[in-house]
């Protein structure tokens, strides 16, 4: 199987055009502020509706990579982070490119997001398989305790304002009620309509919590907009990697910290990319020898964000395919479309869908490759591309969710499920609610009440498996410990906040 | 507006959920004593839910009292009318409504090229709406709806609905 999954991905002309492509587009995707790797994917699926499923989950794997990539591009140039992976770039990117440096800030970019993406790659390989074997061996009361244990993990670490983010993961859940209930089939909040008995689609979820709420937002916001006051910065020379030998050794031990970092909130599920990176700058920072030089442009903060982010990606893939959980919100669409391919990840995927494994592991090292290649290369014409006006972007896209929609069923049913998440995005950023808890919950709504109702039909209604299974009680231990960690870091740092004030 | 996004955002969610709750109780249960029905999952979100939008609300006016005492200007930075911030939204809603309904009868190469004309005018800022840039964009749209239509039909084996034109 490790030969037919490598195979079908390297030995393959076309699909190793289509990694190209997928990577190529992925980083135009980064790179554009306002566009994201979710919306790459989300773009592209209709793409893969008819691959080979080895070749579907490649495109899918590039466009993630390229599209955490790019963001790179616009933080160190425009200080604008192309993507949410990006933010913490921008503190040391921008100040180095505003110095005359802009070729040695992209260079170490670049470099750094590929090394990233090769230990993130290395720990996928080394970590899935033994925690597959352990995975195996869950039943539904360790699959309940691990749902609750995402649970509290992304609620709490994805906002600072704890109420607002379980009320968003609630609704997540609740999302997740429409449709057939498990276990028993009743009909629950479908009001007659058929379509709505196989329950909501992630992919009308994801999409429209995501993009078609930034169209709608955009569209408030376009009557205000006068031109924006960003300065690109187009002339830059860069020799070789742009950075020393010597300035690479200094960065070694950074490298691995950061891509630990990033490996380790990729593995929790729900926190992605866009937390790594800036948890990455700040341990940097405050290890650092020199901390008080980090926002003035050192390449020290450029490593430590573009590590992070890039090995995030592999920890992200981790969960969701040893236990069928995505590791942050790009990953569940790798969820969506692996199922609509008739794959359902978990502990069974190693034995059932091995090639898709080595695919996807074939995938990673191939477009982080192009992707060091199509950056150096190209950098000159992503800088154009930023100057393609978003009014035009937009509802380019937007058709192309439409098609994405469409395809998932061919009905238009899918497409108002779309707009209908698109409304509920756009109410929720209005709002300031944090939108992550909502795709979280919604992917482990269905998972944690058919596990708890199994497990409780197992051992005739009584709930003391779920505390005395080892493995069951660790986790829900680690929840509680994780709820009472967060809700204590949110309100020390509150006390911070008015103390400043 | 922003003084009471919290009071605003807390009671939506209140009402969205004891509507939910309500909802949980008509769905059918089979004879059993499970407590763990098909019931009992949503009426559990729906009191959480409740009781959170409660708290929010709460610290909402809590937060509000101490701004007024403190006079506090809480906005980010000016922006438009709040009447102009809500045309802007039904137009563009209203575009993206009308653009799905009509998918099937009209076709998707004609109504997508409508759409990306129609939205891209909607998206541009005042000073560059001209016939000119309307001109270019409605180029670019056919030609990117036509493109899109045939790669996917031809190349995806995708079905889109043709509409008049099929």
């Amino acid at each position: 199987m490790i030969a037919e999954g490598m195979s079908a991905v390297l030995l393959n002309p076309t699909c190793i055009f289509w990694v190209f492509i997928g990577t190529f587009v992925g980083i135009i995707f980064g790179c554009i502020p306002g566009l994201t790797a979710t919306m790459a994917i989300a773009m592209f699926l209709p793409v893969t509706y008819n691959m080979a499923s080895t070749q579907g989950i490649s495109v899918l794997t590039a466009l993630y990579i390229g599209g955490i990539s790019g963001g790179l591009i616009s933080a160190i140039l425009i200080n604008i982070p192309g993507t949410p992976a990006s933010i913490a770039t921008c503190l040391d990117g921008h100040p180095l490119s505003a110095k005359g440096e802009a070729g040695k800030a992209l260079g170490v970019g670049i470099v750094f997001s590929f090394l990233g993406t090769m230990v993130g790659l290395l720990a996928l390989v080394l970590i899935s398989p033994p925690l597959a074997e352990i995975a195996i061996k869950f039943g539904p009361y360790e699959y309940f305790s691990i749902t609750i244990f995402s649970l509290t993990l992304i609620i709490t670490l994805s906002s600072t304002n704890v109420i607002k983010g379980l009320m968003t993961g609630v609704l997540g859940l609740v999302f997740a009620t429409v449709g057939l209930a498990p276990i028993d089939s009743v009909e629950r909040y479908t009001f007659g309509n058929p379509n709505l008995n196989s329950g909501f689609d992630i992919l009308t979820v994801l999409v429209g919590v995501f993009a078609i709420s930034e169209i709608l937002l955009a569209a408030e916001e376009a009557r205000a907009s006068t031109g924006d006051g960003s300065t690109v910065i187009t002339d830059f020379t860069i020799k070789g990697f742009g950075f020393s030998l010597a300035e690479f050794r200094t960065q070694i031990f950074n490298m691995f910290r950061s891509s630990a970092i990033g490996i380790i909130l990729g593995i929790l599920p729900g926190i992605g990319s866009g937390t790594s990176n800036m948890l990455s700058y700040s341990v940097a920072k405050s290890q650092s020898k020199y901390p008080e030089k980090f926002g003035t442009g050192i390449i020290d903060g450029v490593v430590a964000s573009e590590t992070a982010n890039n090995a995030t990606i592999g920890g992200t893939i981790i969960p969701l395919l040893t236990l069928g959980i995505p590791g942050d919100s790009t990953s569940a669409l790798l969820l969506g479309a692996l199922i609509m391919k008739g794959i359902q990840p978990g502990p069974l995927i190693f034995q059932q869908n091995g090639q898709i494994v080595y695919a996807i592991y074939a995938a990673m090292g191939l477009s982080s490759l192009f992707m060091l290649f199509i950056m150096f290369f190209g950098m000159r014409g992503f800088v154009r591309i930023l100057k393609i006006p978003g009014y035009l972007l937009l509802p380019l896209v937007f058709v192309l969710c439409t098609v994405g929609a469409y395809g998932i069923n061919n009905q238009l049913f899918d497409c108002y499920a779309l707009l209908f998440f698109g409304f509920v995005g756009y109410l929720l950023e209005k709002g300031k609610y944090p939108m992550s808890p909502l795709i979280l919950g919604f992917v482990l709504g269905n998972i944690m009440e058919m596990n708890l109702r199994q497990a409780l039909s197992y051992s005739h209604g009584d709930p003391t498996p779920f505390f005395t299974r080892p493995m069951s009680c660790t986790f829900l231990v680690l929840a509680i410990v994780s709820l009472i960690v967060n809700i204590f870091a949110v309100y020390k740092s509150r006390h911070k906040k008015t103390a400043q004030v | 507006m922003a003084k009471y996004r919290e009071i605003i955002g807390g009671c939506v969610f209140f009402m969205f959920a004891a509507a939910y709750y309500v909802g949980a109780l008509s769905i059918k249960q089979f004879a059993g004593n499970d407590m763990v029905d098909s019931q009992f999952i949503p009426k559990l979100y729906g009191i959480i839910i409740m009781v959170l939008s409660a708290l929010q609300v709460l610290f909402g006016i809590m937060k509000m009292k101490k701004d007024e005492a403190e006079d506090k200007e809480d906005d980010d930075k000016p922006h438009l009318s709040v009447q102009q911030q809500i045309i802007s939204f039904l137009m563009s809603f209203a575009l993206l409504i009308i653009y799905v309904a009509l998918l099937d009868s009209v076709g998707f190469i004609i109504m997508s090229t409508l759409f990306i004309v129609f939205m891209t005018t909607l998206l541009l800022p005042k000073e560059k709406r001209n016939t000119k840039r309307v001109g270019m964009t409605a180029v670019i749209a056919a030609a990117f709806s036509v493109a899109v239509y045939m790669v996917f039909v031809e190349g995806f084996a995708l079905t889109l609905p043709a509409g008049i034109l099929g």
